[in-house]
């Protein structure tokens, strides 16, 4: 009839059949963690229909919620599987608890609406493909937004110096500019000695290896000083606008300066545009001076260049346009990447959480919105021919 | 008498050279509520922390019903339920209290989330709460939501800094009836910091006063009689003048 085994391993259930019917003896520690074990003492527990079910509490030392939780399963399981069982000896606080968790049952229909099947593969990936698009949109449309905004501000401060808080754009030059000057000199020196080794290794070839240096000293100028500089200063400030900025939206800051009459804008956004539109191509200038140096330090060291000599090499190399034509990318990256980080920092709300998620997506995007300006201006330039 | 679910003996707690605690020694019943109250930097926070085994003491013992809790296993024997509610925010609010039983139980998923929801509607909480993050709850539901991962594995003692601090005063009320009913009915303790009149005189059965770096354990009755001049202060001060009348 019943289909407890019986044998001695029972350590949570004692399952006695009688004539009259079955009773089962709760014994020992009905907790949490020995549901895994109870439930697998009772599996294979499955008296016929019609059944009396003495439920004996008796003996149970402890009873949590969960283990209330469980019972009232086992009893709703039995119940429906036609039997009748009835809960018999416990003591007092332990049916308190399972009065309480029993109350707490959700009806059947409410139990069905909790239940949600998961997105389909092909439909969940079109939905996120279609917020992705939407996202990227918001951010081009509020990114030119924000571009206007800080022209229209700019312009405005043009007649008020004051509102264009020179204290706080120093102290961002200092920040984004003056404190990165180890780090891009190092990045720009070692740039360009890989590229002078990697160069001279493939032009040995053709026995060519003079050309290294208008390799090196071309690149550096036109691309890889402004672009080096361009992807640190991402990595170093568009994130730190974007923390600093997130976390002044989260703690209300910028909230209180609203109500205070000021402009976040003017006070937060401006200060850290104007500076690092300063600051970023100044670093460039560092960038392509320390790469040049770079340049030097492997031309004189791997082939034995004197001072002289390269510099009439890299003046028969490059010109002033050549530096030009870098330099010239640099404000505009700055504004990509300032204008992006700033954004994304005021786009921050609900957690602090958020605020790191804004920080990732202000560095990935700021990167790669320069690389992609940086491709543009190479089509632009080569169509003028410059 | 019943034997005590935490003896805290001579709890000595030291900043430098600010002596904080100087012997706190008290024990905590099963199925009471204790309320810590004190004036600010007498470290209520401090003794929450000491008992949780988050602070690690000068010198004194918490002694859980026998044990020592420099035992690993205190873990499970209580919940703490932080003033900001510190639930995980890029986890879902079950996913909160699955947490626990994900990690120290070997149930299967299935019950976990079963269990998890029972827990929901345990503190009171709507069941579409289950799939919030934490970032879309009002106060009173972090707080919720936050109690009910405290109780994930059913502790013995519960430990609440500030429960109602933050919350408006119907949802304060609400949530001191919850947590009476549920040391009511689940057997549990409560060891609580809170500055709130009310909470003390509605659900606490006793008050544990944190002066002269000692503490004073009574029922409300005993230290409204008390002759200590920050007592005095504290209990028969304008805005608790109400309390008088109990």
């Amino acid at each position: 009839m019943a289909g407890g085994n019986g044998d001695a391993l029972m350590q949570y259930c004692d399952i006695q059949e009688e004539k009259s019917g079955v009773t089962l003896h709760l014994l020992g520690g009905w907790t949490i963690f020995t549901l895994p074990e109870i439930a697998k003492e009772l599996r294979a527990f499955r008296p016929a229909r019609k059944t009396k079910i003495t439920i004996d509490g008796k003996k149970l030392e402890s009873f949590d919620t969960a283990a209330a939780w469980y019972l009232g399963t086992l009893r709703a399981t039995l119940e429906q599987s036609g039997a009748l069982p009835h809960l018999h000896g416990f003591r007092e606080a332990h049916l308190r608890i399972f009065d309480k968790i029993s109350r707490l049952r959700p009806a059947p229909e409410e139990r069905a609406e909790t239940k949600t099947s998961p997105p389909r593969f092909l439909t969940g990936a079109i939905v996120a493909l279609g917020r992705v698009a939407a996202q990227v949109w918001e951010d081009a449309y509020r990114g030119i937004g924000f571009f206007g905004t800080f022209i229209v501000t700019l312009a405005g401060g043009i007649f008020r110096p004051k509102r264009l808080r020179l204290r706080s754009v120093a102290f961002h030059i200092n920040e984004i500019g003056i404190k990165a000057v180890p780090i891009v000199a190092l990045m720009a020196f070692s740039i360009a000695f890989v590229m002078g080794y990697q160069g001279a290794f493939q032009l040995q070839k053709f026995d060519a290896t003079v050309y290294t240096i208008d390799l090196v000293v071309l690149s550096i100028l036109r691309e890889m000083g402004v672009l080096i500089t361009a992807i640190m200063v991402a990595g170093r400030s568009g994130s730190a606008f974007a923390a600093q900025l997130g976390t002044m939206k989260l703690n209300e800051e910028v909230d209180a300066l609203r109500t205070m009459g000021e402009n976040p804008f003017e006070v937060l956004v401006l200060p850290r545009l104007i500076a690092i539109v300063i600051a970023l191509p100044l670093l460039a200038v560092l960038a392509d001076a320390t790469g040049l140096f770079g340049g030097y330090v492997f031309s004189s060291s791997y082939l034995g260049y004197s001072p002289m000599q390269f510099l009439a090499r890299m003046q028969g190399a490059a010109d002033m346009r050549q530096v030009l034509v870098g330099l010239s990318k640099a404000p505009v990256f700055a504004l990509l990447i300032g204008v992006t980080g700033c954004m994304q920092g005021l786009k921050a709300r609900g957690s602090a959480e958020d605020v790191g998620r804004k920080t990732v997506t202000a560095v990935v995007q700021s990167i790669f919105l320069v690389i992609v300006a940086d491709a543009l201006f190479s089509v632009i330039f080569t169509k003028l021919g410059i | 008498m019943k034997e005590p679910l935490i003896k805290i003996r001579n709890i000595v707690n030291r900043f430098g050279d600010n002596i904080v605690h100087d012997g706190v020694t008290f024990d905590i019943f099963p199925g009471e509520i204790v309320a810590v109250v004190g004036g600010n930097g007498t470290g209520k926070s401090v003794l929450l922390r000491t008992i949780a085994g988050l602070q690690k003491p000068v010198s004194g013992t918490v002694a859980v019903a026998g044990n020592d809790v420099a035992g690993k296993a205190r873990q499970n024997l209580w919940g703490v339920l932080f003033q900001k509610g510190a639930l995980f925010s890029n986890l879902t609010v079950a996913e909160n209290i699955a947490f626990q039983m994900k990690e120290k139980t070997a149930l299967p998923a299935k019950d976990i989330r079963e269990i998890a929801l029972m827990k929901i509607r345990l503190v009171g909480l709507p069941p579409h709460a289950a799939g919030l993050y934490p970032s879309a709850l009002s106060g009173g539901m972090t707080k919720r939501a936050a109690l009910a991962r405290a109780l994930a594995l059913d502790p013995r003692l519960l430990l609440l800094d500030e429960p109602t601090a933050g919350l408006d005063a119907p949802a304060a009320a609400a949530f001191d009836r919850l947590i009476r009913d549920l040391v009511d009915d689940l057997g549990i303790s409560v060891l609580m910091v809170t500055h709130d009149l009310d909470s003390m005189a509605e659900i606490c059965d006793r008050i544990a006063v944190l002066v002269d770096r000692k503490i004073k354990t009574g029922t409300l009755k005993e230290h409204l009689k008390d002759n200590h001049p920050w007592m005095r202060e504290y209990f028969h001060n304008k805005r608790a003048h109400f309390l008088e009348k109990i």
